[in-house]
């Protein structure tokens, strides 16, 4: 019996190890999971659900709040979590605010292949407490799923928090064939988009070509304006935005003739080469191309409703197909293009001597708040040129109106997600009613003039309706050299 | 330790035997041990193993990693997989799908062939294939594969993560990475010093092992001698308690057996102090019979008297008468001496039988005479009969005391009689002494014994006022202890000699006799003797003078 008794022990120990050894058994539950941290006690949690392979995001994501510091007295960031050596551990950022009671810990949960947004919706509403809110949707179609998946959580340790959408801008959900289902409206009544949408930014930017400073964009008065969208399929944003685009200019030459639509073609996919256009592409650049020769006085307006790849790709495309295109084609676009692809990275990104198109195209805020060189920023948080800065801006922005709304002024700290959500609501003069961004209220737009010396202007809108050239602009960039791939 | 336990002393030989039970033992106690070693060790050689070829294994991830995360646009190769496989039947979109897959694979490979064996990192990918059950979407490098030398850096990795949900679909990868790079150098090097830590560690495990056995082996001595002495030492307490016990048991057996001589001896007393009983009732009745015997003589000795009367005045008449022939006158003077003599004789009987000690007659005695007296009474028994020769050294001079003639004559003769015993005793001893010698010797001295001659003096000398009578002999002697108790009643060295068989002696009550007689006669009798060396009886008679002043 002793004997048997040893045996045993000794199967007990080394079974283990032979589990581990051959990967039958992982204590450790095999594969990433969606664990969220716990929060202290009297703290509360905003999450922040993005990619993994972002990491750039998050690190413009952190500036942006730790530069809002500055604009919301009393308000501390500590961002000593904020980086972690781990990359799969969970970074964080926690505000402070002097007077308040409790922290807020902004937790960057990271979204990979193994662990999607519900799998993160679904563990933040399993613990307690509930986030205040969460923040989200980088991407329409990242916006949509995760509006869509809180929408589907009902029951959470506390209220449901509100969605906080930082830069996706599609106005509706054109999944299905209902017309569409405004994107605030997929997780009602909670939702709050920080940054424009694409109606916005159509109309800012067609109110820009069409009725803006830059004289060598707008066609002859009371000549036909010729048009060609281009959008691709399985992209929510670029569909929508030529939606947007087709409306805006619908609304602007609303007199029968002045607006020429010569095609509106629709790409099934997005994905490609970094230059070469996939086979689909190409055959609606030669396309294009072949319409634009059959107008050879027009200035056409292509209508380019895509991030800088796909746009890059077809726009080469068919300026290869037509030499002759360069000359009378604008390109009009969204927030896809940031700036950095046209000036820190155009010598590869944005080859303006391979692409002597003028691109016309928006921001949600200034992309060249570059700092002088003498700057209260924290260190390490300055803004250098060439880099943009758009998206720091803009999470800035996004941070202060947080902070305000979980700290606010002789006010209790919120500590719950309704709370929040009345606060966010209340905020009309940054939010509407839907709780989309306000228009009017800070557009950017950027015009990209190739040439011999290509300069980058920014222009803001102001309260006014009218347009300012952002101090730092025009910029030169890069020309006459083709450094790419 | 328990009254019961014991320490088998371990059988002597088979030490070897003994030895590899004890080692049997002890390896099957450490084998659990030895078992977990062994793995622990094992594992630990993997894991270095493992840790030289971490190059590849990275590899192996980056890609996994780059094919599951990667995103050419908007989405992963996961996702578009995904979407392929769950595509609608229209063909126009199955097609078009198909082209984003193709696509998204040539999306994915482009940057690395346009850096191919540019950047550190970048794998050259020879083949990106997803495998439908029904059919496979590729993408495969126009560049020739590696050739032979270089195929061993062919790696094909299949991530199975991304569609989880279809186990049916795989995706795989043929790379290469690092056509040469400084990690795999170091790797090999690190596997070099990997496979010496290896063998260090193993040969450390064994040499471990090696320590243990000995340790365990020479422990097992130790516990073995430890154990067999502390057994024999148990062993040899054991045989000593067994001793003692075995010792006390005999003291206790002795004990029993001397309780038992002892109850023995006083039975063995009683027995002799009813013995001695019945022999003082046989002596009282001796005495008694003795007494009844004088009696009856000192009757017959009145009747003899009596009778002698008329022959001796017969005797007296016919000697008056004339005439007689002076034969017949001498035989008749003969006649009336023996008469005379025995009408003496028959006198004395009749005094000592109507006498006893206690009341003396006392009268004036010359002891000289009586010394000469006595050696002429028993002077010719002595010589024909004893064997013995009796003398007697008086001066002419009478040496005279105060005294009952009867009584001292009875006490003389008492010392004579003992003389004669103790020359006999002595005569036997030598005799004895003789047979025990060698056969050489022993003639010559039987030869001597029987030559020997008993001598008994009776010697009588004044000594001052008092007069002294000594009775010597050439005898047997006496010990310290018969002399100091020969004066005793009824003490008698003579009772179980064979010597006296026969004899009416042995009664303890002679030499008793004689120092009453002597008490009453106010002398003191002083006895010299040694054994073999003969005794002498020296009475100191006071003088007349003297009695009166010594009488108590």
């Amino acid at each position: 019996m002793r004997e048997l008794r040893w045996l045993l022990l000794v199967f007990a120990l080394c079974l283990p190890i032979v589990l581990l050894v051959a990967q039958v058994w992982k204590p450790w539950a095999g594969g990433p999971q969606a664990v969220p941290l716990a929060v202290p006690t009297g703290d509360q949690e905003v999450a922040w659900i993005h990619t993994t392979t972002n990491a750039a995001t998050w690190e413009r994501f952190v500036t942006g709040v730790v530069r809002s510091a500055a604009d919301v007295p009393g308000l501390t960031v500590d961002d000593s979590k904020a980086f972690l050596e781990s990359t799969t551990a969970v970074p964080e950022l926690v505000l402070s605010r002097a007077g308040h009671a409790g922290k807020l810990h902004i937790r960057w949960y990271k979204l990979q292949s193994e662990v999607n947004t519900a799998d993160w919706v679904k563990a933040l509403a399993a613990r307690t407490p509930a986030p205040v809110a969460v923040i989200g949707g980088g991407s329409t179609d990242r916006a949509i799923q995760l509006a869509e998946a809180m929408n589907q959580q009902t029951e959470w340790k506390g209220d449901r928090p509100p969605l906080l959408i930082t830069t996706a801008t599609a106005d509706f959900d054109m999944t299905d064939d209902s017309g569409g289902v405004p994107v605030v409206d997929l997780y009602d009544g909670r939702t709050f988009r920080f940054c424009f949408t694409n109606r916005q930014m159509a109309e800012a930017v067609v109110r820009f070509v069409f009725d803006g400073p830059e004289a060598r964009l707008r066609p002859p008065a009371n000549v036909r304006v010729p048009v060609v969208t281009v959008s691709w399929g399985d992209d929510r944003y670029s569909v929508d935005l030529r939606d947007q685009f087709t409306a805006a200019l619908s609304r602007r030459f609303a007199a029968p003739g002045r607006l020429a639509f010569l095609d509106h073609s629709t790409i099934p996919f997005s994905v490609g080469g970094y230059l070469s256009p996939n086979p689909r592409e190409r055959d609606v650049a030669e396309f294009v191309a072949d319409r634009l020769r059959n107008v050879p006085d027009e200035r056409v307006l292509l209508v380019l409703p895509s991030t800088t790849q796909p746009a890059r790709r077809l726009l080469k495309a068919i300026v290869e197909a037509e030499p002759r295109a360069a000359g009378k084609l604008v390109v009009v676009t969204g927030d896809g293009l940031p700036l950095n692809t046209v000036l820190r990275d155009a010598e590869f990104s944005w080859p303006t001597a391979a692409l002597p198109v003028p691109l016309v195209f928006f921001a949600h805020n200034n992309p060249v708040a570059w700092d002088t060189s003498v700057t209260t920023a924290p260190p390490g948080y300055a803004f250098r040129s060439p880099n943009g800065t758009e998206e720091e801006m803009h999470f800035g922005g996004l941070a202060k109106v947080l902070a305000e709304a979980c700290f606010p002024t002789n006010q209790p700290t919120a500590v719950r997600g309704d709370d929040l959500v009345a606060r966010l609501r209340a905020r009309t003069d940054f939010f509407d009613p839907n709780g989309e961004r306000n228009a009017n209220a800070g557009e950017h737009v950027l015009v990209v003039m190739p040439g011999r010396r290509p300069t980058l202007t920014v222009w803001r809108q102001g309260t006014n309706g009218g347009w300012q050239v952002v101090p730092g602009t025009p910029v030169a960039l890069p020309a006459g050299r083709e450094d790419r791939p | 330790m328990n009254d019961t336990e014991t320490f088998p002393i371990p059988p002597p030989g088979e030490p070897r035997a003994r030895w590899w039970r004890t080692s049997t033992k002890y390896a099957l106690g450490l084998a659990p041990f030895v078992v977990v070693w062994v793995v622990l060790v094992g594992w630990l050689a993997a894991l270095l193993s493992a840790r030289a070829d971490w190059s590849d294994e990275s590899d192996d991830a980056l890609v996994r990693e780059w094919l599951e995360e990667a995103r050419p646009f908007r989405k992963s190769l996961p996702e578009v997989i995904r979407e392929y496989a769950g595509r609608s039947d229209d063909p126009t979109a199955a097609a078009d799908k198909r082209q984003e897959l193709e696509e998204q694979l040539r999306a994915l490979v482009e940057p690395t062939r346009a850096y191919e064996s540019k950047l550190p990192g970048f794998p050259i990918i020879y083949r990106l294939e997803v495998a439908f059950p029904n059919e496979t979407v590729a993408w495969d490098n126009p560049a020739p594969r590696p050739r032979q030398q270089n195929q061993t850096r062919l790696r094909e990795v299949v991530p199975l993560r991304p569609v989880t949900d279809r186990p049916d679909i795989e995706v795989r990868c043929v790379y290469q990475m690092h056509a040469f790079d400084k990690l795999r150098r170091r790797e090999q090097d690190r596997r070099q010093i990997g496979l010496i830590a290896q063998g260090v560690l193993v040969v450390a495990t064994l040499l471990a092992g090696l320590f243990v056995y000995r340790f365990l082996r020479r422990e097992v001595s130790r516990e073995n001698a430890r154990i067999q002495a502390a057994a024999e030492r148990e062993h040899k307490e054991r045989e000593l308690l067994e001793t003692k016990l075995a010792q006390q048991e005999a003291e206790q057996a002795k004990r029993e057996l001397d309780r038992k001589l002892l109850e023995q001896r006083l039975a063995a007393a009683q027995l002799q102090t009813r013995a001695d009983d019945a022999e003082k009732s046989a002596l009282e009745m001796k005495s008694q019979l003795y007494a009844s015997i004088g009696i009856m003589a000192g009757s017959y000795a009145h009747n003899i008297k009596n009778l002698l009367v008329r022959p001796n005045d017969l005797l007296h008449r016919a000697m008056e008468a004339d005439g007689l022939h002076p034969d017949t006158q001498s035989m008749l003077g003969e006649v009336k001496s023996t008469l005379g003599t025995v009408t003496e004789r028959l006198q004395q009987i009749l005094r000592t039988v109507r006498r006893d000690t206690g009341k003396p007659e006392l009268a004036p005695i010359d002891l000289a005479a009586v010394a000469r007296d006595t050696a002429r009474t028993w002077g010719d028994m002595g010589r024909d009969k004893w064997k013995l020769r009796i003398t007697a050294v008086a001066p002419d001079t009478p040496l005279v005391v105060s005294g009952d003639l009867s009584h001292l004559q009875q006490a003389i003769e008492n010392l004579i009689f003992n003389a004669r015993d103790a020359t006999f005793e002595m005569r036997n001893h030598l005799r004895e002494e003789a047979r025990k010698s060698s056969a050489e010797a022993r003639k010559q001295k039987l030869i001597d014994a029987a030559g020997w001659k008993g001598e008994v003096t009776v010697t009588v000398h004044a000594d001052g006022t008092d007069v002294i009578f000594e009775v010597r002999d050439n005898g047997i002697g006496m010990t310290d202890a018969v002399r100091r108790n020969c004066l005793t009643t009824h003490f008698s060295t003579k009772r179980d000699n064979a010597i006296y068989e026969g004899y009416s002696a042995g009664m303890g009550l002679g030499l008793s006799f004689v120092a009453v007689v002597f008490e009453h006669h106010h002398a003191t009798l002083e006895i010299d003797s040694a054994p073999l060396q003969g005794a002498t009886f020296r009475i100191r008679f006071p003088g007349i003078g003297e009695r009166a002043s010594r009488a108590p």
